[in-house]
């Protein structure tokens, strides 16, 4: 029983990592139509600015510097790759491409840097671990989950009460009618992208964080497990953002922590078990559990 | 039109017509000092390849391997060489690209008597059947037992199932696990980690311990939930034959879910990265590493020497054990080039024959003594138990330096032999 | 000069390559020629249809694996088929894969599948791994050598021209070349044809495409149906060209490696496939041998941009560029400077290469 509360709780919190990530696909999805291929190699380069100067200013300052870099990072993407291609009408699956296309130039030069180091980022936490009854669980899993709620609860909050979410509302329902209502859609698309390159480097911290033992290369791999929650979810649905995420970490989880029963499917099933699910739910719907149909336009 | 496929015709004629013969691999010959040289051997050279991984996955490994192969033979080369011959390696980056891999081995088996390295499981399987077509003798600077079915494969060392066998009965020894108990094995699928189960299956029937198995992939990382399953079976040790930073989330998550039981690593599965951040106190209180072959950090001449010109040549790398995984399996092969040499054929035969016949090899400490008489068998058996230390070069200091060798050894035949 | 005289050209020193080219650089023709191939069924259904897909590398582990499997005589499961109809059989069993999996791919639309098909790769690595006695999991199995109307695709071919022994790699090197100007020809009769135009009338919008009579979720299906059967044929070839089938090859880093090549030569472009194809394909393979003699480029492990990497920043930064520049890729580049060029009168426009609208393609 404790087995499975523990494989439950550690399955949620790593949801909501995913969540965290698939926020960000959302929102730059609701925006511009685009998925962002190229979020795990940002995550990876959040995760590299905030290690590299951790040791010098301390965490909480290069944790800020990290958010700000990759926020930066994300809003020049939409400026000069992105917007171009809008502007000229181009179809969104060219946007995506071009996201892949960045996506490999990036993780080229950040696994160059990077090499084989196994990076800290220098987090508060450490190993320290909460115990609620029978149940222990990491101290940064708590933060994460704390962190997750947090930020998807604001968002949700920003989109239903203040001007911005209206505009970002707007857009994603209608562009066209949007801007001819006085939306700056420029504007709009512009923070879309920036939320959704600072939650890449909020994600690289938790992610690398214990009971994880560090940053390497192959960490921006892991946001791309955020991609069948984000589908799950529906592309276009906050909500379902959360909900894919967290599904995603209890079938991971859960299938792990039983992979001993599950040995018909074949040993280290576990990181696949969300590919799995994905399927399952696109065979019943297309859109995922949230989306909306308008947003499977292409 | 007619008189322009006349042309074509006429033009691919006179091509094939002048087609040039070099595609033939150079043919076995016998020199003036009387020895039969093959391919890669002139009077002067002796040229063997290399295929690293210099920019791939393993980079940062294996460039030290690869330097440290280039230190040992210039090394080797201004005490005289072998047979009269300087040795001089041809290094090509694969990448860790099996495709690649293909078309630079197809270049350099044409030009070398052998490889003094082919780094990379999916490399080397990949390319197995090409050894045995061209008769080049491989180290793969891997303790994978599957591979020494080839008899083109060169292992040095002990393969990963016997350094699982060592310390699994340095255990029992301690009392640390008995008759009854559960262990876990955490291992990576491919053949590192399917070598290494094959030890721990056969100490567990052999012993009586429950084994629970845990098979993950290179991506995962974080191994909470396998750790809680692993809790939940009562498990009292854990072996690990993964990643070092696998080996780093077993250590941090078995500390957060207040499972404190000790830990064992292959030595490919360590780095001294893992004493930073939140792995360090985990890693030094229940963290054991086995190999076979040394590290920086012992205090054999062999080892001190070599290390020191090692740091002298490349100062800006960190030392740890693959500078000594790197000089062992030099050794070796300059060993078997030195048997060869002293049976008059440095033909890739004669290099074959030469491995066949070597046993009780020396090399002064860097690695067990070595037998490669029995076909398919790792060439050794003992492994150095080691524990992590912040303070010494790799991390890792051998708890002694003589090593361990289970009597149980004896009866067990790999998994992968049968 | 003509199309034709450039033809007749072409195919002669293509048939004269195995005379000069050693094994290695005949195995990165081949290489070339599998990966054009593949690549040219990826643009049929994401440059043509505009369907994207990321899960090419699973259709040609379907491709390379089937074959080994209905060839195969080792201890692994293995039907021991006459090699020549095994080749035959894999790449309709690729076809099969890519209509097993019509009921996500149909129904799903532009990136929902670029996701989908991600899930692909990842249970296709899974099962490669685990289903050990199909597919010898880590280890691999041995590709059986080719055999073709009595012609053994071995070293031990027995044939010999002008003194040169025509072995594996020069056999391979004549039926990869056939087989790429095949699929580049039939490919191009698709996009010419009726179907071609239904799947371009996908992808420039499903429902208007539905209005004007194209059946969508058919030309869904047939599309990836037939960028599968693409597929399977590259695995066979690359099965062949390695020697050994191992699940480290058949990753991401392969299926986005495709979609690079369809999009670098153009979209949509059936020839500029091949453009792709020779420079995510050759161009590293090209650079790591030659490494030694280029000036500009770092030996590997030396800190510097290594051949490897310069040859991934190169593609990268060429996808972006043209898919923001010039989407019907390097095709339409090449279109343009031939434009600027003075026009020799034999000349002579193709209706399918007139410069388009924006955004829109050919």
């Amino acid at each position: 029983m404790t087995k499975l509360i523990e494989l439950l709780v550690n399955g949620v919190s790593l949801g909501m990592l995913y969540a965290l990530i698939s926020v960000g696909f959302v929102v730059v999805f609701r925006s511009t139509d685009v998925i962002n291929f190229a979020q795990g190699s940002t995550l990876l380069g959040g995760g590299y600015v905030i290690a590299r100067l951790s040791p010098h200013t301390g965490f909480w300052l290069a944790a800020l510097a990290g958010v700000a870099a990759t926020a930066a990072f994300a809003m020049l993407v939409d400026r000069l790759l992105i917007r171009p291609l809008r502007q000229r009408g181009a179809r969104h699956d060219v946007a995506a491409i071009v996201t892949i296309g960045l996506d490999i130039v990036l993780l080229t030069d950040l696994t160059r840097r990077i090499g084989s180091d196994m990076l800290h980022l220098g987090d508060p936490w450490g190993n320290a671990v909460v115990n609620i009854g029978p149940v222990t669980v990491a101290q940064t899993r708590v933060a994460a989950m704390a962190t997750a709620l947090v930020l998807i609860g604001l968002f949700g909050l920003a989109f239903q009460r203040t001007g911005w979410g209206v505009a970002m509302r707007a857009t994603a329902e209608d562009t066209e009618a949007a801007m001819l209502s006085g939306v700056r859609h420029n504007r709009v698309t512009l923070s879309a992208w920036a939320i959704a390159g600072a939650l890449a480097a909020v994600a690289s911290v938790f992610l690398t964080a214990s009971p994880s033992p560090g940053m390497d290369a192959a960490t921006g791999q892991t946001a791309l497990k955020a991609f069948p929650a984000a589908v799950v979810g529906g592309l276009d649905s906050m909500t379902g953002a959360l909900v894919g995420g967290v599904i995603m970490g209890l079938a991971e989880s859960l299938a792990s922590g039983y992979q001993g029963q599950l040995t018909f499917l074949g040993q280290g099933f576990g990181s696949v078990m969300p590919w799995v699910v994905m399927l399952l739910v696109l065979l019943v719907k297309p859109s995922g559990l949230f989306g909306t149909k308008a947003a499977a336009r292409v | 039109m007619n008189r322009t496929r006349t042309l074509a015709g006429l033009a691919a004629l006179a091509l094939l017509a002048a087609g040039c013969s070099s595609k033939a691999v150079k043919q076995d010959s016998v020199g003036s000092d009387g020895v039969k040289t093959g391919p890669g051997v002139t009077a002067g050279t002796i040229t063997l390849g290399e295929m690293a991984d210099l920019t791939g996955p393993f980079a940062a490994n294996d460039t030290k391997i690869t330097n440290a192969h280039q230190l040992y033979f210039s090394q080797l080369n201004e005490k005289g060489g072998v047979c009269g011959r300087k040795v001089r390696l041809d290094v090509v980056d694969h990448g860790y690209d099996v495709q690649k891999a293909t078309t630079l081995y197809s270049d350099l088996a044409r030009k070398v008597l052998g490889f003094s390295q082919v780094f990379g499981s999916g490399v080397n399987a990949a390319l197995i059947d090409k050894y045995a077509g061209d008769k080049v003798l491989v180290y793969p600077a891997s303790g994978a037992g599957p591979l020494l079915k080839s008899e083109n494969i060169l292992g040095a060392g002990s393969t990963y199932d016997y350094e699982v066998i060592n310390a699994l009965d340095a255990w029992l020894q301690d009392g640390t696990v008995k008759q009854g108990d559960t262990i876990a094995h955490v291992y990576l699928e491919g053949d590192y980690g399917g070598t290494a189960i094959s030890g721990s299956r056969y100490m567990a029937r052999k012993h009586g311990l429950k084994l629970t198995e845990v098979k993950i992939k290179p991506t995962d990382t974080d191994l909470t939930s396998q750790i809680a399953g692993i809790k939940n079976a009562g498990a009292k040790a854990i072996l690990v034959s993964a990643s070092p930073k696998q080996l780093g989330s077993v250590a941090v998550a078995s500390e957060s879910a207040g499972l404190r039981v000790p830990i064992v690593v292959n030595g490919a599965g360590w780095s001294g990265d893992l004493l930073e951040g939140a792995s360090k106190k985990p890693a030094l209180d229940r963290v054991t590493v086995a190999q076979s072959w040394a590290v920086p950090s012992m205090k054999l001449p062999v080892v001190q020497d070599f290390v020191a010109a090692y740091q002298k040549k490349y100062p800006n790398t960190k030392l740890d054990s693959n500078v000594t995984l790197g000089q062992s399996s030099a050794v070796v092969y300059a060993k078997v080039l030195q048997q060869a040499c002293d049976d008059k054929d440095l033909t890739r035969e004669g290099v074959l024959k030469a491995v066949s016949q070597l046993k009780n090899v020396d090399t002064e400490g860097l690695l067990p003594p070595l037998d490669y008489t029995v076909k398919g068998h790792a060439p050794a058996t003992e492994s150095l138990l080691l524990r992590p230390d912040a303070g010494v070069p790799g991390g890792v200091k051998a708890i002694s330096e003589t090593r361990h060798e289970s009597k149980d050894i004896a009866g067990y035949t790999p998994d992968y032999a049968k | 000069m003509s199309r034709r005289v450039l033809l007749a050209v072409a195919a002669v020193v293509l048939a004269v390559v195995p005379f000069y080219a050693d094994t290695s650089l005949l195995q990165m023709g081949l290489f070339v020629c599998a990966a054009t191939i593949g690549a040219i069924g990826l643009n049929l259904l994401s440059g043509v249809a505009g369907q994207l897909s990321l899960g090419h590398a699973f259709f040609l582990a379907v491709g390379a694996y089937g074959y080994v499997a209905l060839a195969g005589t080792d201890d692994r499961i293995g039907l021991g088929l006459p090699t020549w109809l095994a080749a035959v059989l894999a790449p309709a069993l690729a076809g099969l894969a890519g209509l097993a999996f019509s009921p996500i791919s149909s129904r799903l639309r532009g990136l929902y599948l670029g996701v989908a098909t991600l899930a692909l790769v990842y249970i296709g690595q899974h099962v490669l791994y685990s289903a050990t006695d199909l597919t010898g999991g880590y280890d691999g199995r041995p590709t059986p050598r080719l055999s073709l109307f009595g012609l053994k695709f071995g070293d031990d071919s027995g044939i010999t021209v002008f003194n040169v022994p025509l072995g594996q790699y020069e056999l391979l090197w004549y039926l990869g070349v056939v087989l790429a100007a095949l699929a580049w020809w039939f490919a191009r009769g698709v996009v010419a044809g009726r179907p071609g135009r239904g799947l371009q009338a996908v992808r420039d919008g499903e429902v208007p495409a539905a209005v004007m009579g194209v059946a969508v979720r058919r030309a869904k299906t047939s599309a990836f149906v037939l960028s599968s059967v693409y597929a399977g044929v590259a695995g066979v070839l690359y099965a062949l060209i390695v020697g050994r089938v191992v699940p480290d090859s058949f990753g991401l880093t392969m299926s986005i490696d495709y979609l690079a090549m369809a999009v670098l030569g153009g979209m949509g472009v059936v020839g500029g496939s091949v453009v792709g194809a020779a420079i995510v394909t050759g161009l590293p393979l090209l650079l790591g041998r030659y490494v030694d003699a280029l000036p500009l480029l770092a030996e590997p492990g030396s800190g510097g941009v290594d051949p490897s990497s310069f040859a991934r920043y190169l593609y990268g930064a060429l996808v972006i560029v043209l898919m923001i520049f010039e989407p019907d890729g390097l095709a339409a580049v090449a279109r343009r400077v031939r434009a600027l060029l003075p026009a020799p009168p034999a000349v002579r426009t193709h209706p399918s290469t007139t410069p388009h609208p924006r955004g829109g393609r050919p």
